[in-house]
């Protein structure tokens, strides 16, 4: 199962520091980000992955050497859903 | 010519019948009116305000008028109306004045949708301005009248408007003050001019301090936002500035505006624009000397930041 942006959605951005604002056409809402939930979805502008590969693709990027591997996997899945929840991402 | 050209007994004829064509900042308002507060209020804080031909164009075409009810005899009412037609419920006549400016208000947050309209008074020194969004009783009012008595120049005291692609637009008007705040603005600075006070309304006592002249001259003037400073008003509090991450700025700017959601794209674009070109601040105060020194101390930020900023992933 993979994910990717939803469809149709042009998404602006800016950043400052390490925050990211986010808005979505679609919904008209504008959305605060953190780096990694930011690095999500810059991800799957390339292409549609599952799970299990954003995590290997953003495990480097985002300094995860702090966490374990599980911890780290675990909290992408929640921010996966959590973006799922905000509209900005869905199964492809 | 100015509203001042006109003697009191002109104004208030002129205002019975063909009305006035009175400019502020960008806007003229066809204003016409029977109720002598408001003409008195209007050659008292319009003073210097100037006055566009009759019968041109106008943005705003406004009445006040005493409804014809059985009422008008004991408790006499006053209405707003736009273009012909009522848009509040009557207020006390008493509250004429102010119902006036609440409704002129009203005309621009409902009506200006070519630029991105934020809850927040601004001023302008140096050729720099300061934004400070803010909601009802922060003591944005009361902080924006010391300022603007104390050198800064007002370019709005209630809405600041960003007009999407190139820059603000000024409107300065009376600023609105109420309860404690009229007393201290008094205080402040014995020579500011105020309208009566109004009391019981909706925003309890009521008074509006008239726009320094030379802030109603410059209003064609182009200004450089250079901060956005989010107020507040604090008893006994040390005055505190304190750098805000821009990001959290970007969302409380768009909490406070009146449309940016309306604008979608491009109003994600002038806010991060404005954003961009500013130091962002919360401020904490209680004591306006030191509010102006801080103020008077600010410096805009040498460039732009090097934020990232991108369309249509």
């Amino acid at each position: 199962m993979e994910w990717r942006l939803t469809s149709s959605q042009a998404i602006s951005y800016c950043s400052w520091d390490d925050e990211w604002v986010f808005y979505n056409n679609l919904s008209g809402d504008t959305h605060l980000l953190g780096s990694a939930a930011a690095q999500v979805l810059l991800e799957l502008r390339q292409s549609s992955l599952n799970a299990l590969r954003l995590t290997e693709a953003l495990a480097q990027r985002l300094q995860a050497e702090n966490v374990t591997y599980k911890e780290f996997s675990f909290q992408i899945d929640h921010l996966l859903n959590e973006l799922n929840t905000l509209g900005l991402i869905e199964f492809s | 010519m100015n509203v001042s050209a006109l003697t009191p007994s002109e104004l208030k004829l002129r205002l019975k019948t063909a009305g006035i064509y009175l400019q502020t900042g960008s806007f003229t308002t066809h204003l016409k009116t029977t109720i002598p507060s408001v003409a008195e209020g209007i050659g008292l804080l319009y003073a210097d305000y100037p006055l566009a031909e009759q019968d041109c164009f106008a943005d705003f075409h406004v009445s006040l008028t005493r409804p014809r009810n059985l009422r008008r005899w004991f408790k006499p009412q006053v209405l707003f109306l736009f273009d012909g037609n009522t848009i509040f419920k009557p207020l006390p006549l008493d509250q004429a004045f102010p119902m006036l400016e609440w409704g002129l208000n009203w005309c621009v947050s409902t009506h200006v949708n070519h630029c991105l309209m934020i809850h927040a008074a601004v001023v302008e020194k140096g050729g720099f301005a300061a934004i400070m969004p803010a909601p009802p009783g922060s003591g944005k009012s009361t902080l924006c009248a010391a300022l603007v008595n104390r050198g800064w120049r007002l370019l709005s005291d209630e809405l600041a408007l960003i007009r999407v692609g190139d820059g603000n637009l000024s409107l300065p008007r009376p600023v609105s003050l109420k309860n404690e705040s009229i007393e201290i603005i008094r205080r402040y600075e014995p020579n500011a001019i105020f309208s009566r006070k109004v009391a019981d309304t909706i925003k309890g006592t009521v008074a509006h301090m008239k726009a320094p002249a030379d802030s109603i001259a410059r209003a064609a003037e182009a200004v450089q936002v250079a901060w956005v400073i989010f107020p507040k008003y604090q008893a006994g509090a040390t005055a505190c500035l304190e750098r805000l991450p821009q990001s959290r700025a970007f969302m409380r700017v768009a909490d406070n505006s009146f449309n940016y959601s309306l604008l979608g794209l491009k109003g994600f674009k002038a806010m991060t624009n404005l954003i961009d070109a500013s130091l962002c601040y919360d401020f904490t105060y209680s004591k306006l000397d030191d509010a102006i020194e801080i103020f008077g101390a600010l410096k805009p930020q040498a460039s732009n930041n090097n934020h990232t900023y991108a369309n249509e992933l």
